[in-house]
C-alpha cells in the first residue's frame, strides 16, 4: 500500500469511506488507520463530505429485542431507568412545603432552631435526558442540607458524584459531600461553610470517595445558580 | 431531531458510562442507523446485528470520540456503515435489493441537525449521471466495484476510474 504519496493517501481514505476499498486492502488500511493520525483526519473529512448521502435513507425502527440483546451484551443488568417526569413528584413537594409552613406556624422559634430542618431554598438538578436527579433543600439559617436522589444515577463504580457550594468572587467552592445515587436515597449534610455565602450548587464527577484535593477535579456536570 | 451539541453531550456521558445517556442516544438514532444498514445488507435480521455491533463499539469507543475532529452523528453513522459493509463483503446479500430510487439525494428527515453539513447536492449534480449513480450505489447500498460493474454492465476498469474521478471532483467542488 503506497501511503507516502499525499494524493494516493487521500484517494485511499475516500474509497475506504465510500466502501469501495475492499478485501485485503481494506483490512491493511484499517490497520494503518489505527495508528496514523493523518489518515484518521482524512477519513473523518471524507466521512463528513459524504455524510449527506445518508440523509435520504428511510429509517427502519429496530425491534425491541435488539435493545435487549445490546443491553445484555454490555452487561446492563436491566434496561436503563425510565425517564421520570419532573411533574410526577411536584405534588408531593407541594404537600411537603405545605406541611412545613403549617409546622413553622405552630412551633416556637427556639424549638424550630434546634429540632426542625426548615429549608428556605430548594433546588432540583434535572438532566436533559435522564430527568430529575437530585433535590437539594437548604436551610440557610442553620447551614443544613437534605439531598434526595430522584432517580437511579448512572455512575461508574470507580467514580462518585460530589456536591459543591459555589461562592462569590474568588472564594473556592466548598464540598458538601458525595451525592446519593440510588433512587430515593437521602443524605443530610451540615455545611462546612455559610450557605448564605453561596451563589449556587454544582455537581462534579470525582474518583470514588470524593475529590482528593478538596476542590473539584473531574468534569462539572451540573450547575444550579442561586441568584434569583 | 436533536442538535449536534446534544448528541455530543450524550456521547460525553456515554464515555462516563452513563447508561441513560446511552439509551437516549440509541432512541434518537437507532432507526436511522438501522435504515442505513438495511440498505447495505438487504436483510433486516443482518442489519439489526450490524446495528447492535455498531452500538457496542459506540459504547466502548465513546471516550475516543473527539468533537473537534468530527461530528458525533457522522461518527456514529460511519461506525454502523462500516460494520454493515464488513458483513456484506463477508456473507454477501441475503436477498436481492429492491429497485433503487433514481433520485440521488431525496428529501428526508435526518435525526441530527444537518444545517452545518457540507452542501453536497450541487456537487453531485455536477457529476455525470452514471458517475453519480456509482457513488450513490456504493455509499448507500454498499456496492463494490465488481457489483457496480455487473449492475451497470460496464467494464470494471471504467467503474474504477469513474469512482476515482468522481471522488476527486466532489472534493474539489466542496472546496471551491
Amino acid at each position: 500500500m503506497k501511503l507516502n504519496n499525499p494524493q494516493l493517501r487521500d484517494e485511499l481514505c475516500a474509497q475506504y469511506v465510500l466502501g469501495t476499498l475492499t478485501g485485503a486492502a481494506r483490512q491493511r488500511f484499517s490497520t494503518y488507520l489505527r495508528h496514523d493520525s493523518d489518515l484518521q483526519q482524512r477519513v473523518a473529512q471524507w466521512e463528513q463530505r459524504l455524510q449527506p448521502l445518508a440523509a435520504g435513507i428511510t429509517p427502519v425502527e429496530p425491534s425491541a429485542a435488539t435493545w435487549r440483546a445490546l443491553s445484555a451484551r454490555l452487561g446492563f443488568e436491566e434496561p436503563a431507568v425510565k425517564r421520570e417526569s419532573w411533574w410526577s413528584w411536584r405534588p408531593a413537594l407541594a404537600g411537603f412545603a405545605l406541611l412545613l409552613i403549617v409546622s413553622g406556624v405552630l412551633l416556637r422559634e427556639p424549638i424550630r432552631q434546634n429540632l426542625l430542618f426548615l429549608p428556605d431554598v430548594e433546588v432540583a438538578f434535572v438532566d436533559e435526558s435522564q430527568g430529575p436527579l437530585w433535590k437539594v433543600e437548604a436551610d440557610t439559617g442553620n447551614d443544613r442540607l437534605v439531598v434526595t436522589a430522584l432517580g437511579d444515577v448512572a455512575v461508574d463504580s470507580a467514580k462518585a458524584m460530589e456536591l459543591w457550594l459555589l461562592r462569590d468572587n474568588d472564594q473556592p467552592p466548598v464540598s458538601l459531600g458525595l451525592l446519593p445515587v440510588r433512587n430515593g436515597a437521602v443524605i443530610s449534610v451540615h455545611a462546612a461553610a455559610s450557605l448564605r455565602s453561596g451563589t449556587g450548587f454544582a455537581v462534579s464527577l470525582e474518583p470514588a470517595g470524593g475529590s482528593p484535593t478538596g476542590l473539584p477535579t473531574g468534569p462539572v456536570l451540573y450547575v444550579q445558580s442561586l441568584t434569583s | 431531531m436533536i442538535d449536534n451539541d446534544h448528541i455530543e453531550n450524550l456521547l460525553a456521558r456515554v464515555a462516563l458510562r452513563d447508561r441513560n445517556a446511552f439509551q437516549a442516544l440509541y432512541d434518537s438514532s437507532a432507526a436511522h442507523l438501522l435504515g442505513a444498514a438495511v440498505r447495505i445488507l438487504g436483510s433486516r435480521a443482518q442489519a439489526e446485528e450490524a446495528l447492535q455491533d455498531g452500538f457496542v463499539q459506540i459504547w466502548q469507543n465513546a471516550s475516543s470520540f473527539n468533537p473537534a475532529k468530527a461530528r458525533a452523528s457522522t461518527w456514529m453513522t460511519s461506525i454502523v456503515r462500516y460494520r454493515a459493509l464488513d458483513m456484506v463483503r463477508r456473507t454477501g446479500r441475503e436477498t436481492p435489493l429492491d429497485e433503487i430510487q433514481e433520485s440521488a439525494l431525496p428529501e428526508s428527515t435526518v435525526w441530527y441537525d444537518a444545517d452545518q453539513e457540507p452542501n453536497l447536492e450541487p456537487c453531485m449534480d455536477e457529476l455525470g449521471e452514471s458517475q453519480r449513480m456509482c457513488v450513490t450505489l456504493a455509499f448507500v447500498e454498499g456496492y463494490s466495484h465488481q457489483e457496480l460493474s455487473t449492475r451497470l454492465d460496464t467494464p470494471l476498469g471504467t467503474i474504477k476510474s469513474w469512482i476515482r474521478r468522481s471522488l476527486n471532483q466532489l472534493k474539489e467542488c466542496l472546496e471551491r
